[in-house]
C-alpha cells in the first residue's frame, strides 16, 4: 500500500492524470468526511475537500517527503477547512442545508437519520476549530495521539485535552439540541463489563 | 481516587492511550462510581453518533469539480504556445531570410538565355586556353 501509494505520488508529480485520479479516489471519502466533521455542512465540506484537492495537486510537485503525504495532505485539508469555517463564521453564512430543510421535507424513512445528522452539524459548528479537528481525527480518522500531534504540530497532552474537552462540549451540545444519540451496542457494554471483570 | 481525575481520564481511557497502571486505576474507580461509568458510556455514545459523519456520502462530482480547476491545465498548454510562437518565429526568419537572398541576388541576363551563356563559356575557353 505505502510502496504503491509512493509511486502514485510520483507520477502524480510527473503530471500524470490517471495517477492523479487514483490519488483522488484513494482519499476522497476521508477528505470529504474530515471537512464534513469541522464544518458541519455538506456544501461547505464539497468546497472545502475541492479546494483542498486543487491545493494538493498544485502543491505536490514541492512535497519533499512523500512518505509523509497523508500527514501533510490531512494538514492542508484541515487548515481548508477551518479557514472556510472563519469565513462563514464571519460572514454568518446560514447554511444551505438547513435552509433546504425549511422548504423540503425530508423522506420520512430517512427523517431520523437525516435529522440526526443535522444536528450532529449543528453541533460540530458550534465546537472551535481546534477541538472539531482533534475530535474528528479520532473518531472518524481512528488516528492515535501521537498521529493527531503530528498533523496537528502540537504536543500528545494537548491533543488529550482537546479531545476531552470536544467530547464534553459535544455531548452537552448535542443534549441540548435534543439529539437521540443511539443506544449502546450490548456487546460493547458486555465487552466492557468482561473486561473490567478481569480486573 | 478521586471523579475530578477519573473524569480527565476517561477521554483517553476510551481511545486505549492510557498506561497500563492508569487504566487499571479507572478500571478500579468505574466499577464502585456510578456518575463516572454513567459519563464513560456517554462519551461512547458521541462517538458513536459522530460516526454517522462516516456514513455520509462523497458529491459524485467531485472529481469534475476538481478536475474543472485543473492546476496543471496552464502548464499543459504552455507547449502549445511555445510551438506556436516557435512557428511563427520560423516563418518570419524564413521571409526575411528569403527577402535579403532576392535583394542580393544579381540580376542576370545570360541566365534568361542559356545559349549566349554557353556561348561566352566557349569565348572564355578560348581566351584562356587558346
Amino acid at each position: 500500500m505505502e510502496t504503491e501509494l509512493l509511486e502514485i505520488i510520483r507520477q502524480v508529480k510527473n503530471g500524470e492524470e490517471e495517477a492523479c485520479y487514483g490519488l483522488f479516489r484513494m482519499f476522497k471519502t476521508r477528505i470529504y468526511h474530515i471537512c464534513l466533521g469541522i464544518l458541519g455542512d455538506s456544501f461547505l465540506a464539497s468546497d472545502a475537500t475541492q479546494e483542498a484537492f486543487i491545493k494538493m495537486f498544485r502543491s505536490i510537485k514541492g512535497l519533499r517527503k512523500p512518505e509523509k503525504f497523508y500527514i501533510w495532505f490531512c494538514r492542508l485539508a484541515i487548515n481548508t477547512a477551518l479557514d472556510k469555517k472563519r469565513k462563514a463564521n464571519r460572514e454568518c453564512v446560514l447554511p444551505l442545508e438547513e435552509e433546504s430543510a425549511h422548504f423540503a421535507e425530508p423522506a420520512p424513512k430517512h427523517f431520523e437519520r437525516d435529522e440526526l445528522r443535522r444536528q450532529i452539524g449543528k453541533a460540530m459548528r458550534a465546537l472551535p476549530g481546534l477541538f472539531s479537528s482533534a475530535i474528528i481525527l479520532r473518531e472518524i480518522e481512528g488516528l492515535s495521539y501521537r498521529g493527531i500531534s503530528k498533523i496537528l504540530k502540537c504536543s500528545i497532552g494537548t491533543v488529550r485535552s482537546r479531545i476531552y474537552r470536544a467530547r464534553n462540549l459535544l455531548k452537552e451540545k448535542l443534549i441540548e439540541l435534543g439529539c437521540k444519540m443511539p443506544t449502546p451496542p450490548e456487546e460493547e457494554k458486555a465487552e466492557r463489563n468482561s473486561e473490567l471483570s478481569l480486573y | 481516587m478521586k471523579c475530578s481525575r477519573i473524569k480527565s481520564l476517561l477521554s483517553p481511557y476510551r481511545d486505549g492511550e492510557l498506561s497500563s497502571g492508569e487504566r487499571e486505576q479507572v478500571e478500579q474507580h468505574i466499577k464502585e462510581c456510578e456518575v463516572c461509568s454513567r459519563e464513560l458510556t456517554e462519551m461512547g455514545l458521541v462517538g458513536t453518533t459522530l460516526k454517522e459523519i462516516k456514513m455520509a456520502p462523497v458529491p459524485s462530482d467531485m472529481w469534475e469539480r476538481v478536475r474543472s480547476e485543473w492546476p496543471w491545465k496552464t502548464k499543459s498548454r504552455t507547449p502549445g504556445l511555445i510551438l506556436r510562437y516557435a512557428f511563427l518565429a520560423l516563418l518570419v526568419l524564413g521571409l526575411i531570410l528569403l527577402h535579403v537572398d532576392l535583394k542580393n541576388r544579381k540580376p542576370s541576363a545570360l541566365l534568361d538565355f542559356p545559349e549566349v551563356e554557353n556561348q561566352f563559356q566557349e569565348e572564355v575557353v578560348e581566351i584562356y586556353f587558346g
